[in-house]
Formats: C-alpha cells, structure tokens, sequence
C-alpha cells in the first residue's frame, strides 16, 4: 500500500507541477480563461498567479512525506473546486477553454475534463483517506535505498517525460512559427507585384494544396470568443437568414494580416447588407484594440491562442472562410491577401440583393425563314412559343433532334409552339425536316440578344410577347423547358422530363438582355445610409432591400443611359482590380430580379404610352 | 336587439377630430376611459365631425362609422377594440407628415433622451415598456411612436396601452399592486403619467424573444437598422420619402440595437444598466 501512495503522489505531484509551470509561462492566457470562467474581474489578475503557485506548492507537498497529507487535502480541495467552475460552465452551455496546461494543452471544457478533474481529486481524496497516518515513504527516502540502475530508471523516465513536455511546447511553436511563415508567404511581393494574370493563380494552387480546411458543405465547428469589450460572440448569433459569415483569421504579430485589417474594417462596414464579416484575432486584448482603433475595424473575436483556427483546419494567416446561414462550410480555406479579398467579392456579390422575377419584352428582330420570308418578333403575339437556338452542326443538337421531333407531332393545342432560330445555312436546316418554322441567325446575332450563349439554347416567350423564362442551356434543360407546356396527354409520350401539366409556368427572368440599359423602376425610392450602403423601397410591390456600397454605385449608375459595359467602365475608375463586366452583370440581374430596374427601353416604351393615354 | 341611439363625445386625436360614443352607460364609460388621453373638442350640430359609434344590433354589436355599419361583433369588447383601432387609425393617417413606427415610445426620467422599442406584434415591446415604467422611465405612447422628421422628437400620444392577460401576468411580479385603475376596460391600461415635452430618438431597441437564452443587446449595423426600421415603418407606402428620409436620419443619429429578451426582470434590468449607463446616469437615479 504505501507504494501504491507513493505512485498516487507521483502522479498527482507531476500533474501540478506541470500544471502551475505551464500556466506560470502563459499568465495572459490564463487570465482570459478565468474571464472566460465568469470570475470577478478584480480577482482574475491576483487568481491568475495565486493559483499556480498554489498548484506548484502542492507539487511540492506531495513529494515529502510529513507534507504530502497537506498536499492531498489541498489538491483534493483545488480540483473540487475545478469539477465546480467545469460544471456550472457546462451547465449553462458554456464551454471556455480549461488551459490546464497553459500553452501545452488547452481545450474547450467538456464532460471529459470534469471526469479527469473528478479522477484526479477521487485520487487525492483516496491518498487522504489511505494516507492520513501513513501517506507512504518520502520521495528522497524511497529514492536512497534504490540501485544505481534503479535510480537512472527513475531519473531516466522523469527526464523523458520532461523532454516529451518540452519537445510538445517546442513543436506548438513551430506550428505558430510556420503559420507566420505562411501569412507572409501568401503576402509576398509574388502575389502582389505587377504579373497579376499568372502568378497569383499559381500561389492560390500552391497554398490550397496545403490546407487542410473543412470540406464544403460540412457542418462549421461553433464557437464563443469575447469581443473586445467583453461580450461573447457565438457562431450562431452571427448567422443570420440570406448572410453568410466570413471568418477572417488574423493575428497581430503578422505583417500580411495588419496590411488587410483596413479592408476588413471597410468590409465591416460596407458589405453588412450582404454578409457578416467576423475578424477572428489572437493574442493580447490590448494589443488587437490598437490595431482594431488604428484600421478602424469594430468587430473583433479574440482567440486564446488558435482553437477556433485549429477547428476550421487553419494553418496559416491571413485566412478566411466562408460559413453558410444554414451553418455550413461554404468555400475552401482561401490564404493570403488575393485570395481573402476574391472570396469576399464574390460571397458579397453573390448576396448583393434579393427579390422577385419581372417579365419583359422578347428583343426585337427581323430574320428570314427558310424560303426567303421575313419573320419578326410580332410572330409571338396570341402563342407561347418555345424559341430554341439551333446549330445543325452541333452534336449536342443532334442527339435531341429525335426528342424534339417527337415533341413536335402534338398537337399545338397542348403544347408551345416552336420557333427555331440556327446559325446553319438553309440547306442544312431543311435537312433536319422540322415541321416548326426555322429562322435563319448565321451570326447567332438574336441569340445574343436573347443572352443564348452556345447551343441547343431555349428560351420561352408568353403570349404577350414577353420573355417567360430563363435561357435553358442544354438538351436535358430545353427538353424540360419545351415540357412545361404540356397537357397530360402530351406527358404520356415520355418526350418531358420533369415537366408540368399546368401549361407554360413563369419561370423567373434572371438575365437581363444584352442590348438593355437598365433604368431604375419609377416607383423605386432610395435613401444613401451614413455608411454608404443604401436602402430602396419598392413602392409597387412594399418591398425592402440594402444594397452594400459597391452596389450603391452601380445602381446610381441604371439611368437608362448605360449599359452594363459602359457601368462597369464607370466602376473601373473606382476600383481598378476587380472583373467589372461580369460582376455588374451578376449584380444587375440581381436588380432585375428583385423588380428594382428594368430595361430602359422598356420604360421609354411605357412613358410614351402614358403620354399618347394622357393626349 | 332594438338599436339604441349612441351618446357622443368630442375627442382631438393628433388634430384630427371626430365624434365617439356607444350606447348605454357602461359601453359610453368604457369608451371615454379608452380615450381618455385625447383632448375634448366641441361636437355641435354645425362642425359635422366624423362619428365612430358602437351601438347594440345586428349579432350583438355594431360599429359605425357616419352612420354606415363597417363590422359587427357578438361581444362589446371585440366592439370596443375596434372602434379604437378605427378611430386612431383615421387620426394616423392623417399625420403623414410625422414618421409612424410599430412600438412602444419613452423617455429616461431625467433627461431629454427618447427609446424606441420596436417589434413584431407580440415579441414584447409593451410588456417591456410597462416594465420600464415600474422603475420611472416615462410613456411617450405604445403601439405607435410618432417621430418629427426633422429633429427626430418623439410625440406623445395619450393612447391607452393594450394590456393582454399575459403581459398582466409577466408585469405582476415587478408590481406591489394590481396594474392600472378600475376604470380601465378588460385588456387595456391608461398610465397615469405621460412624457410632457418632446424628446429626440436616442436609443431604438428592436426587441426579439428568445427563449432559454440569456438577454443579449446586439448593435446593429446601419443596413440592417434601416430594413428593420422599415420593416415596422406605418406611413412608409403612404410617405415613403418622408419615411425613408428618416429612418435613415434615425440610423445616423441614433443608438440601434437587437434586444433578445429573455427573462423579463433580467431583461429589463439589463436594459435599464445599458440605456442608463451610456446615459451617464445610475440605476437609483433613474428610479427615483
């Protein structure tokens, strides 16, 4: 029995002395986990040093023998009092990290480190109850009668166990070391100096081959961090509906992280309507609220160390991540400047607005059939028609041919009509034998106009001549499309797949024509914030939306007057870096959709209506 | 049921004048204690003012409005409150010229400084409101504040809170007595103090209930402030350049917040310690 004590002693003496030296090396930390732990904040900086000295007093107690009782009692003490402040935290559904080896070991608290904690006071309550008489030998008198062997065994696996210590500290360090070595990496003047349309690919490449992030659409690691007033932050209670998150992972001894923190601040400010940008630091408090007040970024999550990063399988900084609102992974880890800065364009673009389809006139044009006839876009008025861009050269349109063929024996009572409009000569259209009228388009020049890009290409116009749906781009697609309008009969023959039995369904127009010059609906109103962002009212349809600065500008910019190349010209001036064309594209086919904007010509047509109606 | 004629009085809603009466005695009281905050006007046979009534007929209770019946209720109460809402309803949408936003509208006791809670109907902006009253802050009105434009001053509104069973049940505990007078009709409650002077918008809290969570108060960034201001604007299809002007006036100038409440007692007191200390003023203070 006495040796058994005498290995309970070792054990509980190893445990504190580790305990008190980690936490001694890392009093900062410390005192953030006993924040974390609710403690009253006037206690935190005396507790912070109290308590591990008392854990290394108590390592030292249980090496004597006349002491080693005072030691359990205290030990026995010191962890009820862990089991309790572990306890309370789980209990509310906190879950602070424990640092119960300083930087050494230190992970959120769990029911797993109340049980460890419970063991190890379960041992000081047995040494207490076994040893009250005879705690067992003193560790100097149990050490004296042993061989020399025996005494280098000792000796020997002390000593391992210190270096297994120090080599964990070590390796932690390089990890931290490694992470910085990554930050400037991703920053270096390879990323960005002048060869902009190569290189920074190239590094984008190099950098994701070495992160481990979490796969997209897997379930982002919650987290609760204080912010630097204090308050704590949950994942959760930064997700909102229709906003992802952007985590950017930081740190305020990286040179990289320090050069991005002012277009974070700005994004923070910005990009609100649209996402939640959430800085994600480490190290001191004080030393992030210099760099915070200094770039001006007002929401900062403070990290112990890099739990949350570790999480999210982050190696390096400046990263970012991007969460989805139903709490998914969203995209790969992106690294390094270029690549934070791509990822936010693009998840703000992305979520720039929101809102409803609107139907619009079918383009203008007058082509010529295959005997010579001119055929304009009057045609459409009183038929739904399937308009479907054709190559007869095209493989893909060949392979459907059958299936529209099919389609084409019913009865024009149960489906659309179709027009074709192909780039091929006559000959070789005539040689598809349609029954449908086939219109001749050798440039693709309506197919433009239509935003067909490629073939086969459907597109639906109602009745009224208006557009009724997106481009359907694809055999499978322009089949479904063409089966939308058909009866049940019609379903019957197995030519659709997919389709409905309701006639032609609205789709939603999303794409706003190519020749269009977008103008703002008249019963839009629009208010600039303090922030640059901007608020519009749809009076029509009560609808309300933000749009985010950048969106601001390019909305100013749907007068009617400009197209989308000529308002992405106007953005270049304002931000130089970015594909212009393509995102005010997405944006303004965004502006479509929540009926904001409408083709400018469109609008004309109407006023001068309202005016002939007024005369 | 034989119709009786309505007794009416002259009340001043905002400006907007109108006759309101009910027939009987008790129906009449309870009327007049419902509006009892509004000014008498003169209703002499020459001013032609527009006549809310609620008279016995049809399934039991009648409103009329000049004399047309616009619905019927089996019961005076559901009468009553709609008699209320058209009335007050008239009166509002005469007063585009102020900003009319869903809440519940009051002031610090000691300074010049408005509070502006905002919500969805039943997310708790008068339970909140009359739990703020208990410890002195000031009622400008409920249901709707009414906001200047220009200097962003609340306007007081001497509308009877609408007080449901559970409000009454959340408020009772923060209570050393029943709540409100016996005059008040079933479901409503007349404060007996309101907010004298205006006061300019300092703090709008858009309230949230959150259950089994701890209260939190979350500042909100302007986009998201202005979508939430005009998600509870009333005027903004009727004004909605004089409503989209000051809501973002109102993001500007303003402190604007998501309040999840919680607990009502620990809500409101986390609450009173965040509106009176960046106010610069203590919690006994405020009390008193």
């Amino acid at each position: 029995m006495p040796t058994a004590l005498l290995v309970v002693r070792l054990l509980l003496m190893l445990v504190f002395a580790l305990a008190g030296v980690t936490k001694l090396g890392d009093i900062a930390g410390f005192r953030r986990t006993l924040t974390e732990f609710r403690l009253p904040r006037s206690l935190v900086a005396p507790t912070s040093v109290v308590l591990p000295v008392c854990e290394l007093l108590i390592a030292i107690a249980l090496i004597f023998r006349s002491a080693a009782i005072y030691g359990a009692v205290a030990a026995a003490a010191l962890l009820g009092v862990f089991v309790i402040g572990i306890g309370h935290s789980l209990a509310r559904g906190r879950k602070p990290h424990c640092h119960c080896f300083g930087q050494l070991y230190s992970q959120p608290v769990s029911w797993k480190a109340l049980a460890r904690n419970g063991a190890l006071g379960a041992l000081a309550l047995v040494l207490i109850v076994e040893g009250w008489t005879d705690p067992g030998p003193s560790v100097v008198t149990w050490l004296l009668p042993l061989t020399a062997f025996e005494r280098a065994v000792v000796f020997g696996g002390a000593a391992g166990l210190v270096l297994l210590g120090l080599q964990t500290a070590l390796l932690f360090k390089a990890i931290r070391r490694s992470d910085q070595l990554l930050g400037l990496l991703a920053r270096s003047p390879i990323a960005s100096a002048g060869a902009h349309a190569v290189q920074p690919e190239q590094q984008r490449i190099k950098l994701r081959e070495s992160t481990s992030g979490r796969a997209v659409g897997t379930a982002a690691p919650n987290f609760a961090l204080p912010t630097l007033q204090g308050d704590i932050v949950t994942l959760d209670a930064l997700r909102a509906p229709d906003k992802p998150v952007v985590l950017v992972f930081s740190d305020p001894d990286c040179g990289p992280c320090e050069a991005l923190l002012p277009a974070v601040g700005e994004w923070q400010r910005n990009l609100a309507p649209s996402l939640t940008i959430a800085l994600l630091s480490r190290g001191s408090a004080d030393a992030n609220r210099i760099k915070a007040n200094e770039h001006r970024v007002p929401n900062l999550l403070l990290q112990r160390d890099r739990e949350v990063a570790n999480d999210y399988g982050i190696l390096g900084t400046p990263s970012a991540v991007v969460v989805r609102p139903d709490g998914s992974v969203d995209s790969p880890v992106a690294q390094g400047d270029v690549e934070i800065r791509e990822l936010v364009m693009r998840t703000a673009q992305r979520n720039a607005v929101q809102g409803t389809p609107q139907l619009i006139p079918a383009p203008d044009f007058v082509l010529s059939d295959l005997d010579g006839r001119s055929v304009t876009q009057k045609r459409f008025r009183g038929k739904q028609t399937l308009v479907l861009f054709w190559n007869p050269a095209c493989g893909f349109c060949q392979q459907m041919l059958g299936d529209l063929k099919t389609w084409e024996t019913q009865p024009l009572t149960e489906r659309a009509e179709l027009l074709v409009i192909s780039s091929g000569s006559a000959e070789a259209n005539r040689a598809l034998d349609l029954q449908s009228t086939i219109l001749l388009d050798p440039p693709s020049a309506v197919a433009s106009l239509y935003g067909a890009r490629g073939t086969p290409t459907a597109v639906m116009v109602d009745a009224e001549g208006r557009l009724a749906s997106a481009v359907a781009v694809g055999a499978p697609a322009v089949l479904r499309l063409a089966g939308q309008a058909e009866s049940p009969s019609a379903a019957a023959t197995g030519v659709s797949k997919g389709g409905t039995t309701a006639g032609i369904r609205r789709a939603p127009l999303t794409t706003l024509p190519l020749w269009a010059k977008p103008v703002k609906r008249s019963c839009v109103y629009d208010e600039l914030l303090p922030d640059g962002s901007m608020v519009l009212y749809n009076g029509c349809q009560h609808q309300v939306l933000t749009l985010n600065g950048t969106a601001a500008l390019v909305w100013e910019c749907c007068d009617g007057e400009h197209d989308v190349a000529a308002i992405a010209a106007e953005m270049r001036d304002v931000f130089p870096t970015i594909d212009h064309e393509e995102d005010v594209r997405k944006l303004v086919d965004q502006l479509l959709q929540a009926d904001m904007i409408e083709p400018a010509t469109t609008a004309v047509s109407r006023s001068r209506q309202a005016t002939v109606a007024a005369v | 049921m034989s119709q009786l004629i309505a007794a009416v009085d002259g009340y001043d809603l905002l400006g907007y004048r109108a006759a309101v009466g009910a027939t009987g005695f008790e129906a009449q009281a309870a009327v007049r204690s419902i509006l009892c905050g509004f000014g008498p006007v003169d209703v002499g046979p020459g001013l032609h003012l527009p006549r809310f009534e609620v008279t016995t007929g049809g399934k039991g209770w009648q409103l009329r409005v000049d004399g047309s019946v616009v619905q019927e209720d089996a019961d005076f109460h559901s009468a009553l409150g709609a008699l209320e809402w058209y009335v007050v309803a008239a009166a509002l949408s005469k007063r585009n010229d102020l900003f009319q936003l869903h809440g519940a509208a009051l002031c610090l006791p000691t300074q010049r400084a408005g509070i502006v809670l905002v919500g969805d109907s039943g997310s708790g902006k008068t339970t909140l409101a009359l739990a703020l009253m208990l410890r002195g802050f000031v009622p400008f009105s409920d249901d709707v504040a009414l906001i200047d434009p220009e200097t962003l001053e609340l306007q007081t509104m001497r509308r009877a809170f609408h007080v449901s069973d559970d409000t009454r049940r959340l408020v009772k505990p923060l209570t050393f007595g029943a709540l409100g007078s016996e005059d008040d009709p079933d479901g409503y409650f007349s404060p007996p103090q309101w907010a004298g002077q205006a006061a300019p918008v300092r703090w709008l809290l858009f309230v949230e209930h959150h259950l089994q969570r701890d209260p939190q108060i979350v500042p909100l960034a302007a986009p998201e402030a202005a979508t939430a201001i005009l998600a509870q604007a009333l005027n903004l299809s009727r004004a909605p350049r004089l409503a989209m002007a000051t809501a973002a006036r109102l993001v500007e100038r303003c402190s604007t917040y998501r309040f999840l409440t919680s607990d009502l007692e620990a809500s409101v007191a986390m609450l009173q310690q965040h509106l009176t200390g960046s106010a610069g003023m203590s919690v006994e203070r405020a009390r008193r």
